[in-house]
């Protein structure tokens, strides 16, 4: 079974390569299955199997570049395999629920496949060199997709979000040359082990713990290394966003949890005050902008940075339950703003604009579809009962007696965005209607029952969160803490 | 002399011969035959000049009293150099057709000018290096001005020829001052110089620094030092000396452009290579040091910085030639540190392999996307190709992103080699410049690709009838993508352990 | 190089011709005549070919004045003469930055070059030293002797040279041959 990420990664990718070469209306059927089997697949990931190295398992390694120290190395953790799962999950239903543009359906689904499948192997990577490949690599579907398939704006938001991005790895880059050379693997658990003996140059650790907290800060939207999130998702096709948003920028929290903490040596801890801050900073940040914005995408994508600032704080605090919390909320924020920028693809379609001005009536034209994007909102907003909930209150929780005053200031940061957010749903849903009757939101089959089946997720984590904080409390940072049946 | 010399030299003149057999068949058949009889034959000589490099195998020897020496290096080299050589008269049949230039004189200047190329680059002895290097040049005069009813050809010519021929001064006068300075080193300390050697054999001038005291920063060998090094830097377009380079890429068509451009750098890095190994662990002192890192970083920043700005497609691959020139200085900065010699070898081999792969490729597709016979070169011309001709627009979106490193392609495998070799030679804070231009550059090249993908356009599709071109753009693009993904399986199998062995030291001589 | 060598007969004519053609070469660069900065170039040559006989290389002076400063001059001269430039003056204008550039330049490297000279005093050779010795030392002969001599590394270029001397051929002809029209191989 240690071969079992090796399929999840490929089958995408295969499926891909056949869409691309079968006629247009087969694509999409057959992205659908190969993403969906990977899907399943993924869910096996998190029970423990195969190889067990050091708090990983289903650990798999065959030399690529055996010379340059690059090997196909994987393996899953709890964290991991929750985000490996997260990833694919996001791939089917971005396949299944967004039509593909019409003038090129094959590279579309390819853009998307493709992109899916390299965040995986970023996530599942134990090889460093590995994962910075993957984690570049996958900018470059991104960039296509964006500049495609994107909005009015598309050509300047792909250039603006590859260059800004990519500044940030190339950074990464020259530390994880660095580590190689001091010691002479990209091996991660071998890393590890050294930096924690103390093995490796100090100096060498402070650069890296920099540099990679500049890439994956970038990944992650934090202020002020946001600057290229907000024209890039608005201009991103839904179905790239939902990976985008959902998965890649998990990416950068990942790194921080995965590589900036464990291989920054002391830097890295002293390092912790500042993101915090940077983590609040961003918090409020999002809030604010997010509330001068009339478009729903664009209020979306801010309070995104919102959130992200939640979880970076919670993932760098040092303490186990808001880490946890953290892990458990990257796969909430995955799922609610999937959610929520599909309803937004909705509207946009059946509506014809995404301005909150020009939006009204919907509550009573389409029930369903108004009901259950209350619900996303009320999860995006962290009510109780709902997924937002336990993470941002493990987080809360976790934080709160470590860097009280941050902590403070975010929270007051969230609750001013909860308000505006529930302002806008309910500018937008309820009200008359400003447009033709023509355009009700009908939803499909699969439109109803993607929706359907992201809403129980939400219920289902807001209700009984503990399976699943069980398996995001394996997130390396304690030993011998893999498969926890319990939370305290 | 003997078989084993003529073996050893075999390839450059098998080049040269070559080069006469093409031009004498073109004199002597009627013209319409001869262009696919010369095409062939000339791929013929190419080929063959291949096979005698790859028989002689990755040991070093020497030859002509010690004035040549062929090892891996060499020989991967000029394995390489017949192969751009037989790659560009393939994809040059469009544009001699359509302009009706003379065909045989075309095809013996490029093969005459490989020859050059190979001399340099199998040369021991500096002054079989400037015979060499002249050839080259004098080729490369030519071909750049070859379009002659087009101003800017003959306007690329005359400025290549003026610039070359007073770099050319230069790199002789610097010639003669190491002349000068091992001579008198070595006749002062009483060293003997060997039967066979001259004073400007690099295995004398390694003796000299090695053996005699306070030789590696006298202020007469420094200096013909750094003009010998200044000069083997115009000759591949590294920035100062760039100012020609752009003008000329311009000028030339695209299949010159690429072949000017590719074996300029091949062979002037490669001497460059031999030369810095025998400097490599002597006191030098700072000097060339700092001038190579001077010359690297400015590379670096003026190729990316001038390439953003571009509006002409061959332009912007003129500066991109001078900061990957600069990429490759820093490899061979690299190489000046015992230590990391040996890798840094091994990457500045690789990423010049892998250099002239790419740009041959992006020049042909400049070539293939071309009207009757005229490049294609506003940058303008590319907006929504990904719309009229995807293959084309995948192709040089292949290329684009391999000159800009991004993982898969072999440019991201190159840059990686460089860094490594010149992180572990402790130049961290040179690399971080280094990368700061890669972000620069990343800029110019994505504008092409957002012009190519990202934009509409009302334009027609062009039909473009030049298939050589579009081969050899398709194949090396094909490559860029193998070797990106499995190097050691794309390379020759000898390719490593031949190159990874230092060239030639001053242990020889004893 | 001590007052006193450069005060011997040797030294004196070393210096002789080095000032001359340094002086002469300026003169080429700065004269605005084109014949005047053609002769200034037969001088220069002279001047050089002075320097070998100085280091008894008989014949390469010689070839140097027959073939330099005699034949090629010559074609200059008659160039020139054709084209009826002896009296225009070229456009050359000494303002502006590009001369200061050249000019600070100019200055600069033959400061370096004078630097590097003094500061290597004890290193440098007298002429006297490095004047070719031997029987047929500087004649036809001897050159012929290192030049096809195989165990030397001179052979190699030689030969090579011939190469060189084809590669200019083949690029005059056809960059000075008749434009080739558009209708006449259309076949």
């Amino acid at each position: 079974m240690n071969e079992l990420i090796l399929v999840i990664v490929a089958l995408p990718l295969i499926a891909a390569v056949i869409a691309s070469l079968v006629h247009e209306k087969s694509a999409k059927s057959i992205s659908i299955i190969g993403s969906a089997i990977a899907c399943l697949l993924s869910i096996l990931g998190i029970t423990t199997g195969g190889t067990i190295d050091r708090g990983f398992h289903h650990v798999f390694n065959a030399p690529w570049l055996p010379k340059l120290g690059l090997m196909f190395s994987f393996g899953l953790d709890g964290m991991s395999s929750l985000l490996v799962l997260l990833t694919t999950f996001l791939t089917v239903i971005a396949v299944i629920v967004i039509p593909a543009p019409k003038n090129a359906v094959r590279a579309y689904y390819l853009s998307i496949l493709v992109a899916g499948a390299l965040t995986n192997v970023a996530f599942a990577s134990l090889n460093i060199l590995l994962f910075y490949i993957a984690f570049e690599a996958a900018l470059i579907p991104v960039l296509i997709a964006i500049g495609m398939f994107g909005g009015g704006d598309r050509s300047k938001a792909a250039i603006q979000f590859f260059v800004f991005t990519v500044i940030g790895s190339l950074l990464l880059l020259s530390a994880i040359i660095g580590l190689r050379i001091a010691t002479g693997t990209f091996d991660y658990l071998t890393l590890k082990d050294l930096v924690a003996a103390g093995a490796v140059d100090p100096s060498l650790l402070r650069w890296f713990a920099i540099a990679s907290f500049i890439a994956f800060a970038t990944k992650a939207a934090v202020v002020p290394l946001h600057a290229w999130l907000g024209r890039a998702y608005i201009n991103t096709p839904t179905g790239m966003l939902l990976l985008l948003s959902g998965a890649m920028a998990k990416l950068g929290v990942y790194g921080l949890i995965r590589f900036t903490l464990p291989l920054g040596g002391d830097f890295a801890e002293s390092l912790v005050p500042l993101i915090v801050t940077l983590g609040a900073v961003s918090v409020v940040y999002g809030a604010f902008v997010a509330a001068a914005q009339t478009d729903i995408k664009a209020v979306i994508a801010f309070s995104s940075i919102s959130h992200m600032g939640y979880i970076v704080i919670g993932a760098v605090v040092g303490d186990d339950a808001a880490r946890s919390g953290s892990v458990l909320q990257m796969l909430n924020h995955g799922i609610t703003t999937g959610a929520l920028f599909i309803c937004c693809d909705f509207i946009s379609r059946y509506r014809g604009s995404r301005q909150v001005t020009a939006l009204g009536g919907i509550w009573s034209d389409s029930p369903l579809f108004s009901r259950l994007l209350l619900l996303f909102t009320f999860s995006s907003v962290a009510l109780p009962l709902t997924n937002g909930f336990v993470g941002e209150f493990l987080i809360l929780l976790g934080a709160f007696h470590k860097f009280p005053y941050q902590t403070a200031i975010a929270s007051a940061g969230a609750i001013g965005s909860a308000v505006y957010m529930l302002w806008m749903i309910q500018r937008s849903i309820y009200g008359g209607s400003k447009s033709d009757a023509s355009k009700v939101i009908s939803l499909g089959v699969s439109e109803r029952s993607v929706l359907l089946a992201l809403a129980l997720m939400i219920i289902g984590i807001g209700v009984a969160p503990s399976p699943l904080l069980a398996i995001a409390s394996d997130n390396g940072h304690k030993v011998g803490a893999a498969m926890q049946p319990e939370v305290k | 002399m003997n078989f084993g010399d003529i073996h050893a030299a075999g390839a450059p003149i098998l080049m040269a011969v070559g080069g006469c057999v093409v031009l004498l068949t073109d004199l002597a058949s009627k013209r319409s035959d001869t262009r696919k009889f010369g095409t062939f034959l000339a791929i013929l000589f190419c080929i063959a000049s291949m096979l005698c490099s790859y028989t002689l195998g990755g040991q070093l020897r020497t030859a002509f009293s010690n004035g040549i020496a062929v090892e891996g290096l060499v020989v991967t080299m000029q394995i390489l150099l017949a192969a751009i050589a037989a790659v560009t008269i393939v994809a040059s049949s469009e544009i001699l057709q359509s302009f009706h230039l003379p065909k045989g004189e075309y095809r013996a200047l490029i093969l005459l000018a490989s020859a050059g190329a190979m001399v340099l680059v199998q040369s021991l002895d500096l002054v079989n290096a400037f015979v060499g290097i002249e050839i080259m040049s004098v080729a490369f005069y030519v071909l750049a001005g070859y379009r002659r009813a087009q101003a800017a050809s003959e306007e690329a010519g005359a400025k290549y020829f003026l610039m070359g021929a007073f770099v050319s001064a230069i790199l002789l006068f610097g010639i003669a001052l190491i002349y000068g300075s091992v001579g008198l080193a070595m006749k002062a300390n009483g060293l003997e110089l060997p039967q066979g050697y001259s004073f400007t054999n690099i295995v004398t001038i390694s003796k000299a620094i090695h053996q005699v005291p306070g030789f590696g920063t006298s202020p007469l060998f420094l200096l013909g030092a750094v003009m010998l090094i200044g000069s083997l830097m115009f000759k591949a377009g590294v920035a100062p000396f760039h100012m020609v380079a752009p003008d000329v890429y311009q000028g030339a068509p695209a299949p010159i452009a690429g072949f000017l451009a590719t074996t300029s750098k091949v062979a002037a890095f490669t001497i460059l290579m031999r030369f810095f190994t025998i400097l490599a662990g002597a006191d030098t002192g700072a000097a060339i040091n700092v001038v190579v890192i001077g010359l690297a970083l400015l590379s670096i920043i003026v190729g990316n910085t001038g390439a953003a700005n571009q509006k002409s497609i061959k332009r912007l691959f003129g500066y991109s030639s001078v900061a990957h020139g600069g990429y490759i200085v820093l490899g061979l900065l690299a190489s000046l540190g015992t230590e990391s010699q040996a890798a840094a070898i091994t990457a500045v081999t690789f990423y010049i392999v892998a250099y002239a792969i790419t740009t041959i490729g992006s020049f042909a597709v400049v070539a293939w996307l071309g009207k009757d016979g005229e490049d294609a070169d506003a940058i303008s011309a590319y907006r929504g190709l990904g719309k009229r001709n995807l293959g084309a627009a995948i192709t040089l979106g292949i290329f684009l992103l391999s000159l800009s490193g991004i993982p898969l392609t072999v440019g991201f495998l190159t840059k990686l080699g460089v860094f490594m070799a010149l992180l572990s030679a402790g130049g961290t804070w040179v690399a971080v410049v280094a990368l700061i231009g890669s972000a620069i550059g990343l800029y110019a090249y994505l504008r092409v690709i957002s012009e190519m993908f990202f934009v509409d356009s009302t334009q027609q599709e062009t039909s473009s009838t030049d298939g050589a071109s579009k081969l050899v753009a398709v194949s090396a693009a094909t490559l860029v993508i193998v070797m990106g993904v499995f190097p050691s399986q794309a390379l020759l199998p000898s390719f490593e352990a031949s190159v990874t062995a230092p060239p030639v030291s001053g242990d020889e001589v004893k | 190089m001590t007052l006193q060598a450069l005060l011997s007969g040797q030294g004196l004519m070393f210096l002789f011709f080095a000032v001359a053609a340094i002086a002469s070469g300026l003169l080429v660069v700065i004269l605005q005549n084109p014949l005047r900065a053609a002769l200034s170039l037969v001088i220069n040559l002279f001047s050089v070919a002075g320097l070998y006989l100085s280091l008894n290389a008989y014949f390469l002076a010689t070839v140097q004045v027959i073939v330099y400063a005699g034949a090629i001059m010559v074609l200059f001269l008659f160039v020139i003469m054709l084209l009826n430039m002896g009296q225009a003056n070229l456009n050359t204008s000494y303002r502006g930055v590009r001369t200061i550039i050249a000019f600070s330049s100019a200055i600069g490297f033959g400061g370096l070059m004078s630097a590097v000279a003094l500061k290597g005093q004890p290193d440098v050779m007298l002429p006297a030293d490095a004047m070719v010795t031997g029987s047929s030392a500087g004649s036809v002969e001897g050159i012929g002797k290192v030049l096809y001599n195989p165990n030397l590394p001179w052979l190699f270029a030689f030969e090579w040279t011939s190469f060189l001397l084809l590669v200019a051929v083949i690029g005059a002809v056809v960059l000075a041959g008749k434009r080739q029209q558009p209708s006449e191989d259309k076949a």
